[in-house]
């Protein structure tokens, strides 16, 4: 489909979480007509059930519009509302590829927070064009003068480019369509250059196998061709080739500087991957366009069905699960205490926490996932180093000569009456800071350094409890640095529970152990036996206690011959006592496996 | 169908004068006074319905239980009696066991003469404690003096007779435990059924509980209390022959004993199960719809089952642990390690090619049937 790529306005819009992103995205698709009144619905981009229940955006989402300007001419809006959460970077940093500008949207209350920054960053990495936006102008707490001055300073630029906006009463938006076209640069597209397309995300349809969703950068697609994959080298051959409105619209070609789908009919995700180019196979392009970066796994965990039953219906969940996202991995993994399951790796903790949601909700699947940690990197006495994704498998420290661990830059904007609490928390977990900088006179912002497994767990949520929810925070991967780490254990009755292992530093184990073995005393149902509770480092035993033996469970009476009634009682319990996992003779509650999630600190 | 000839009746008699808050059995308090006979003509009939199977048969042990079927209206009762006598006592194998669940408050000299007179030999009484403060909050009309007349009167007219207790309840302590089981054994009780109190979540019991309005007596205490209870039973000559039924040498309840050995049993009036050694039914619960069954000519059956292999493993198992013989350990030789580890723990004990639980372990017996069971 031709449409002159002067009339093309390809841009996204980046914020900190809850700046307004998508509910900014409503009134643009409504301004621009392309959804009619009776399909208005808030958030109307977040199209998974997840994404609308909890107000986030985990996807990217496309969509075409036409707008009428002032000057009488049509265009062509091209909008991606990006995810936006510090999990998510990796897929803003693609939708970043297929766009010419970004809206950076501030919050006129908040002003500008961690995410903004970073957003920002990555933004001008790519060489887009920022256009200014700030939001929410209608609120009574709205310090707009003040916030277009944090911006102005951050970014440079003149204060009557700020475009003032509320995207809930409709405010500004006219101003901010026009500022679209008068300041987004259109798209400088080489229709007859070698086809390179970018995907910038991709979708797995039942029907059409996973559709690519793609910013056309040179030469055109369409139905028929016979496409490659530049980084993966897959070929496919074209189904069908649309836009998007809020449903996809099929057309006969997409065109260098136009942003569509493309169903490639691949049975898997893997086969068109993200961030990957798409080139003709008949005439390749020399050059991807992006260098393809691996979204790469940050925190793992053991996902294990607790009906051993399920473990291949697990198995499928995840896989078609993966084929909407290449982020996620997994790999068969056996626990003495669990049985068989998989060591998934995620982005981040939203990330895990929406798998493991979707498994439970669209899958029907009954997960225990064990506590998240981080990929570590141990070096043997021989100079060999394996890389630990699961705890339990940390070699012996006879064996270990130094463990290394990812660390991360983390910065936290916040009022400064909360930084004397956030420093006490990111001390205790190991971080330091590198630098603290003042935003305006009442906030701060403050950069650390520290293990991303300090961060994992929930410093997200103590930071934000500090702070009052004032706080923000982002972080960044910094590289692997040498820790002094031991592995944890847990034995019950002598034995370990590999589930149960943890990676700790060599200064907080006693209290780890101590506050462990607590915890697990607590949430252990008394069993036919006295259970002792260990917690050991290297074999060496630093904390126990004992959970007593129960001692009565009986069915007194046997009544008038109803027998059948206490055996069929007894086959219930036999089927909930399936779902029990044990080590040696000691039956283990599900609960308890969260029991390290639970130790206060 | 299995058929045998010797076979065990029980009849559920349904009435009861109060309801008991802890009481989940098929009882009420009946307010129609031509109810009681309708429901006795009609287990005659039910009777009947089965005579194919009994005809070739012996009845070797009859049980009244309820309910209180002491509690039966006078005209009630004697049409019962004369049916016993007539109909009944003529299939009775020799020695045949007769037994009546009596009330101590509704425990009366003419009401006993009636039945003794139908061929009653046994008698149970529902004691359940001494202790007038336990009688009170498990509800009961029965004070300890009329617990003590009623023992009096059951010892001197019936040779057999059984005394029911409930153990641990909130109140319950040793030296209540203690006194009960001295008033009881200061007469010729030759059998005593001691029930730790169970609280079902149908009751009134179980509604306060819910509620929290109190706690059930703490578990080891409930073991404490059991444990002494087995000891000191065994002490006064009453051997634990199953797990909540002690007795005098020959003085086990035969009816009882046979649910124990899964011989055949004929189940009459409501809720009441039958087994002919390779089906269970029972009965309508509801004793109105039971009753217009029966009348109506048809079988007053609200559910049956046959038993596969497992099934009948599962019972064995679950059922033999119950009582002192136990069971053979080939039966669960495919669960040696778990059996080792109960030995070590004192849960069961070997008697020669036999498993048995001992007390510790008959306290924990749904566990460890649990885990032996496959
Ligand atoms: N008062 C006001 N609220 C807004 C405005 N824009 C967004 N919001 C609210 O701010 C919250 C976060 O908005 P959302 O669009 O989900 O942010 P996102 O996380 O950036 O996509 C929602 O409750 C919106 O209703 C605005 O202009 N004014
Ligand atoms: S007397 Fe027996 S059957 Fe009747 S209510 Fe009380 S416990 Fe239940
Ligand atoms: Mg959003």
């Amino acid at each position: 489909m031709s449409i002159d790529p002067s009339k093309v306005r390809n841009f996204c819009i980046v914020a900190h979480i809850d700046h307004g992103k998508s509910t900014l995205a409503d009134r643009l698709l409504e301004r621009a007509g392309t959804v009619a009144l009776r399909d208005m619905r808030a958030q109307l981009l977040d199209s998974m059930d997840l994404e609308q229940e909890r107000g986030i955006t985990i996807k990217s989402h496309p969509v075409r519009l036409d707008y009428e300007a002032s000057d009488g001419q049509e265009y062509v809006f091209h909008l991606i509302d990006t995810p936006g959460h510090v999990d998510f970077h990796h897929e803003v940093s693609r939708s970043l590829a297929a766009c010419e500008g970004a809206l950076l949207v501030v919050d006129a209350a908040q002003g500008i927070e961690a995410q903004t920054l970073n957003n920002l960053y990555l933004a001008l990495e790519h060489d887009l064009e920022i256009l200014p936006v700030l939001n929410k102008i209608d609120l009574p707490s709205a310090r707009p003068d003040e916030v277009t001055h944090e911006i102005v300073d951050l970014i440079g630029c003149d204060e009557s480019e700020v475009v003032r906006v509320s995207a809930k009463t409709g405010e500004g938006i006219d101003e901010l369509l026009e500022a679209i076209v008068r300041l987004v640069p259109p798209p400088k597209p080489h229709r007859d250059k070698p086809l390179r397309a970018i995907v910038f995300d991709s979708v797995f349809d039942a029907y059409r196998g996973t559709i690519a969703y793609v910013r056309v950068v040179d030469g055109i697609i369409r139905t028929g061709d016979r496409i490659r994959m530049m980084g993966g080298g897959q070929i496919h051959d074209v189904m069908e080739v649309g836009f998007f409105r809020l449903s996809q619209i099929k057309t006969e070609s997409i065109e260098a500087g136009q942003v569509g789908y493309v169903a490639t009919g691949a049975k898997s995700v893997a086969a068109v991957q993200m961030g990957d180019t798409i080139t003709s196979d008949a005439h390749p392009a020399e050059e991807p366009v992006l260098g393809y970066v691996e979204a790469k796994p940050m925190v793992f965990s053991g996902f294990y069905p607790i009906d051993t039953d399920d473990y291949v219906d697990l198995k499928e969940a995840l896989e078609k699960l993966q084929l909407n996202d290449a982020a996620l991995t997994f790999e068969p993994e056996t626990s003495v205490a669990l049985g068989f399951g998989f060591r998934c790796g995620f982005l981040g903790l939203l990330h895990l926490e929406i798998v493991q949601e979707r498994l439970e909700r669209e899958f029907d699947l009954e997960l225990i996932a064990t506590l998240p940690n981080v990929e570590y990197h141990a070096v043997l006495q021989d100079g060999t180093e394996v890389k630990v994704e699961n705890p339990s498998k940390m070699p012996d420290p006879s064996e270990l000569s130094s463990v290394h661990e990812p660390f991360v830059t983390v910065s936290v904007i916040t009022p400064k009456e909360y930084v004397g609490g956030m420093m006490t928390l990111t001390i205790e977990r190991r971080g330091a800071q590198t630098g603290m900088e003042y935003m305006d006179t009442d906030r701060v912002k403050v950069d650390f350094e520290m293990p991303l497994s300090e961060l994992v767990v929930d410093y997200f949520d103590k930071i934000k409890s500090v702070s009052r929810g004032y706080a923000s925070l982002d972080y960044e991967l910094l590289g692997y640095r040498e820790s002094d780490l031991v592995k944890l254990d847990i034995l019950l009755n002598g034995e370990p529970v590999d589930a149960l292992s943890v990676i700790v530093h060599r200064s907080t184990s006693y209290e780890w152990g101590r506050d462990l073995c607590r915890k697990l005393k607590e949430l252990l149902p008394r069993q036919m036996f006295e259970v002792s509770i260990q917690a050991a480092i290297g074999g060496r035993v630093i904390a126990r206690t004992n959970v007593k033996a129960l001692r009565k469970n009986v069915t007194a009476k046997c009544y008038g011959g109803d027998v059948s009634r206490k055996r069929k009682l007894l086959e219930k319990q036999k089927e909930g006592k399936r779902r029990m996992k044990s080590v040696g003779s000691v039956e283990i509650p599900q609960e308890a496996f969260f029991a390290v999630l639970k130790v206060e600190r | 169908m299995v058929t045998s000839r010797d076979w065990s009746v029980y009849v559920h008699v349904p009435f009861c004068e109060v309801r008991c808050p802890y009481c989940h059995f098929a009882c009420f308090v009946n307010q129609d006074p031509d109810f009681p006979l309708r429901y006795v003509r009609a287990v005659e009939r039910e009777l009947d319905f089965h005579s194919g199977r009994l005809d070739s048969a012996r009845i070797v042990s009859l049980y009244f239980g309820g309910g209180t079927p002491t509690a039966l209206s006078a005209p009630a009762r004697k049409e019962l009696c004369r049916w016993l006598g007539e109909e009944l006592r003529p299939r009775f194998a020799p020695e045949a066991e007769f037994t009546l669940e009596a009330n101590p408050e509704s425990l009366d000299p003419r009401v006993l003469d009636d039945w003794l007179e139908a061929g009653l030999n046994r008698l149970s009484i529902g004691i359940q404690t001494m202790h007038p403060k336990v009688l009170e909050f498990l509800g009961r009309r029965s004070t300890p003096a009329s617990n003590l007349r009623a023992l009096d009167l059951a010892c001197q007219r019936v040779d057999n007779v059984s005394a029911d207790l409930i153990v641990a309840s909130p109140l319950d302590d040793w030296t209540g435990l203690l006194r009960s089981i001295d008033a009881i054994t200061s007469h010729p009780v030759s059998h005593i059924s001691a029930y730790l109190l169970e609280i079902h979540a149908d009751t009134r019991f179980g509604r306060e509980v819910a509620q929290g309005l109190w706690q059930p007596s703490p578990n080891d205490q409930q073991a404490d209390l059991y444990l002494r209870l087995v000891q000191e039973l065994a002490d006064r000559g009453f051997h634990a022959y199953e797990l909540s039924n002690f007795a005098q040498p020959g003085r086990e309840s035969r009816h009882n004993g046979r649910y124990w050995t899964r011989d055949p049993y004929l189940g009459l009036g409501p809720s009441a199960h039958s087994f002919d050694g390779a089906h269970r039914w029972w009965n309508h619960r509801d004793a109105h719809r039971w009753c217009e069954s029966v009348e109506a000519g048809t079988l007053p059956v609200e559910g049956r089952e046959h038993l596969d292999r497992r099934a009948v493993r599962r019972e064995r198992i679950l059922l033999g642990l119950r009582r002192d013989e136990g069971i053979p350990e080939a039966w669960v030789e495919d669960r040696s390690r778990l059996v080792d580890d109960y030995l070590r723990a004192g849960l069961l004990e070997r008697v020669g090619p036999r498993l048995r639980a001992t007390p510790e372990g008959w306290l924990l017996l749904d566990e460890v049937v649990l885990r032996l069971c496959d």
